[in-house]
């Protein structure tokens, strides 16, 4: 599914930064393509890790499940440094000519660690779904979500400390204060919950976190462009996207989109019509 | 659109179109096989629950909750990857032709993903609960999972074939008009007949693999070999698809292009002999499919797949979209202005490896090839600079490059000017020669007069056929 739900960005990316985008997939080259026999080992390996006979050696468990988190990380670092190249132009050339295949710049590593270090208070959120009915480790994912948050927002000041001061001021004007504020107001709801839920998660708790996460999610979201708005020439671009705009197929998109997101949600409903396991 | 110069990777003596044919390949076979076995396991549902014997509906719950798991891991995680992979392949070999595609059909991608989303939510329920949810559920759920992944099918052969035919489609406002096109439905209903056959025959491999009495794993095959009757009708929807083809591509894989021709052969006659077999299995009730025939005829499946999918790339030479642009992402519109001003005067990037060349001239007719050659050729080694043109003297390269289209009716028109040409023919003489370190150049004025005189009696339109 996460595959599935990247290929949407993927889709429009294309549309809205296309020079930008394909330029940082080429002068990458293979070193980006790499990324998909990341996925792939990535993905069979946490498949691997829930075989009965890997859970049986704690040394092999532990060998398969870094390997795959070693991968994830790469294909995350690996869109870092592909987004930091596409809104960097005047780096194309040169960048060519040396026949580079790696794009080491100073911004890499504060943006790389807030969004690496974003991803936990997301896993905390659904571990807390998953797992509201084993009360033993309540606590535990209660404290992730904290020490995790605590974590992003000490990623996020640094990150923003190290922009550009161009970019810091659209971030923090205008354009990006409303969604940067927004963000943090998510982050505190999602602290109030998690504080909440030290003693035992409860269903408020989680809706509290879940709306919290949602709009730190939007917001940062809105942020990420007003940097990458305040990087590119918008006004370029302008002939490629009116092209662009002129193709058909909207409203049909809309309709199936309803269509199908309620086949989904049927789908999903079914699970419940499933008789339970036995226990042992 | 104006013209956009991207960097461009040089693979050694690797085609780039060997980079992205064997990814695509490989993810189409993978697709239509997770297509087809989805509608294979649909009908054996739907058997089960027709029939009146439960050691049968035993059989076949047994067989599914077992091998849908190797499917959707197979599909799901490899097919949905190796669809990434494509697209970053497609960048990488020609971003202004994918660039195009999203140009003239982006909301009907957007469409596609939410039906590979359903597809990808109703196989997951049923590889989670599936073996402990009532028989309608489970079938309403391979409904789903099938109905959602041939959709996805349905989208994505329209864009593909408009590629091929895209008719009076003129830009992304005729967006119908380039969808529904004239191969669009000869190509949709083969493809569903192709991962038809292919989801049966994988069934047949897995079922032999089962610990089942021989009668009963018979019943099984008979079963699910029933979805091979379709494939009847393929050399009708080839004819089909044959018909409303371009006449030049028809040409090309009736004999015109002998590489073209042979794929075509080995596609027909792996798909013929697959159909002789099940052909076979009606009328013999003792012939069925052991885990060895059933093997080597997914084997079979793999080689028709692959070469149909060579003949439905090579075909649409010189273009990637018909009359819109050509293989070298140069569109019909801009070759005279690139022969006026010169196709890399533009061009940003420098070469990568400039002091390998022994003067300015050889440089020029390296970026030269990068722009407009090496999306085809490669300098020395598969499909060549110096395989196609090293044995032709000097005055029948520039004749043959200004006269490109002419020469090879498959290649677009030279887009570059004169200095260029002559730049290019020095290049592929300097490969030719083993790549000596001096280089004489050469400037002759009546050269160059000669060139841009053939370069205007080859006209800037596509040549014949």
């Amino acid at each position: 599914m996460a595959i599935t739900a990247g290929v949407a960005p993927l889709l429009f990316v294309q549309i809205l930064y296309r020079e930008g985008f394909y330029t940082a997939n080429l002068l990458l080259g293979p070193r980006w393509m790499a990324i998909v026999p990341a996925l792939i080992i990535g993905f069979y390996l946490l498949y691997l890790a829930k075989t009965d006979r890997v859970r049986a050696a704690r040394w092999l468990a532990v060998t398969v499940s870094a390997v795959a988190v070693g991968c994830f990380v790469f294909v995350g670092y690996s869109f870092t440094e592909n987004h930091l190249l596409s809104v960097a132009p005047s780096a194309w050339a040169g960048f060519y000519g040396d026949g580079s295949i790696a794009y080491l710049v100073p911004a890499a590593a504060p943006r790389y660690a807030m969004f690496f270090l974003g991803a936990f208070p997301t896993l905390a959120v659904g571990l807390g779904w998953q797992l509201r009915g084993e009360p033993s480790v309540h606590r535990a994912v209660a404290h992730l979500g904290i020490g995790s948050l605590a974590a992003s927002a000490a990623a996020l000041a640094v990150w923003l400390l190290t922009l550009p001061d161009g970019h810091r001021d659209h971030v923090l004007g205008t354009a990006g204060g409303v969604w940067l504020g927004l963000a943090v107001a998510g982050g505190v709801l999602q602290a109030i919950a998690w504080a909440m839920s030290r003693g035992g998660i409860t269903r408020v708790g989680l809706l509290l976190a879940t709306a919290g996460l949602t709009a730190t999610l939007l917001g940062m979201t809105c942020v990420r462009e007003v940097v990458r708005l305040a990087s590119v020439d918008i006004a370029a671009m302008a002939q490629q996207h009116a092209h662009s705009a002129r193709s058909g197929g909207l409203l049909l998109f809309l309709v199936f989109l309803v269509v199908n997101g309620g086949l989904i949600a049927w789908a999903i409903a079914q699970a419940r019509k499933a008789t339970p396991v036995p226990p042992g | 659109m104006e013209l956009t110069y991207f960097p461009i990777h040089d693979y050694g003596p690797v085609m780039k179109g060997m980079v992205i044919g064997g990814v695509g390949i490989f993810h189409v076979f993978l697709a239509q096989f997770a297509i087809g076995g989805g509608m294979v396991m649909a009908w054996l549902q739907w058997s089960a629950m027709r029939t009146k014997d439960p050691q049968v509906t035993a059989d076949i719950r047994t067989f599914l909750d077992g091998y849908f798991k190797i499917l959707v891991l197979v599909s799901f995680v490899l097919g949905a990857l190796t669809g990434v992979a494509m697209w970053f392949t497609s960048i990488q070999v020609s971003p202004r032709t994918i660039g195009s595609m999203l140009d003239a059909f982006h909301w009907l991608w957007a469409i596609e993903w939410t039906f590979f989303s359903l597809e990808i939510v109703a196989g997951y329920v049923f590889y989670r609960y599936g073996p402990r949810l009532p028989d309608a559920t489970r079938l309403a759920l391979l409904g789903l999972y099938s109905i959602a992944s041939w959709f996805s099918l349905f989208w994505i052969n329209g864009i593909l074939s408009w590629q091929l035919t895209p008719g009076a489609w003129q830009g992304p406002e005729d967006v119908w008009v380039g969808f529904f096109n004239a191969s669009f439905w000869p190509s949709l209903f083969f493809r569903t007949v192709v991962c038809l056959t292919l989801g049966a025959l994988a069934v047949c491999v897995v079922v032999n693999t089962m610990d089942v009495a021989e009668a009963r794993r018979r019943d099984l095959i008979r079963r699910a070999s029933t979805l091979l009757t379709p494939m009847a009708i393929m050399p009708a929807l080839g004819a089909w698809f044959l018909a409303v083809i371009p006449d030049d591509s028809r040409s090309w894989v009736l004999g015109g292009s002998p590489t073209m021709t042979n794929f075509l052969a080995i596609a027909v006659g792996a798909s013929t002999l697959i159909g002789l077999y099940a052909v076979a299995m009606r009328f013999r009730r003792n012939l069925t499919l052991n885990i060895a025939t059933s093997a080597l005829l997914v084997a079979l499946a793999f080689g028709a797949t692959a070469g149909g999918e060579f003949v439905r790339e090579g075909v649409r030479k010189p273009y990637t979209v018909r009359n819109h642009l050509y293989s070298n992402s140069i569109t019909p519109g801009e070759i005279a202005r690139l022969r006026a001003r010169g196709s890399v005067t533009a061009d940003p990037y420098p070469l990568s490896d400039p002091e390998r060349y022994p003067n300015d001239q050889v440089r020029l007719g390296a970026k030269v090839y990068r722009f407009q050659c090496s999306v085809c050729h490669t300098q020395t080694g598969v499909n060549g600079l110096t395989h196609v043109a090293g044995s032709w003297t000097s005055e029948q390269k520039r004749l043959n490059f200004s006269h490109l289209q002419q020469t090879r009716g498959f290649m677009p028109p030279f887009a570059g000017n004169a200095e260029e040409l002559e730049a290019l023919v020095q290049f592929t003489e300097w490969l030719a020669a083993d790549e000596p370190a001096q280089w004489p150049l050469s400037q002759d004025p009546a050269t160059t007069a000669q060139i841009e005189a053939w370069l205007v009696d080859s006209g800037t339109q596509r040549g014949g056929h």
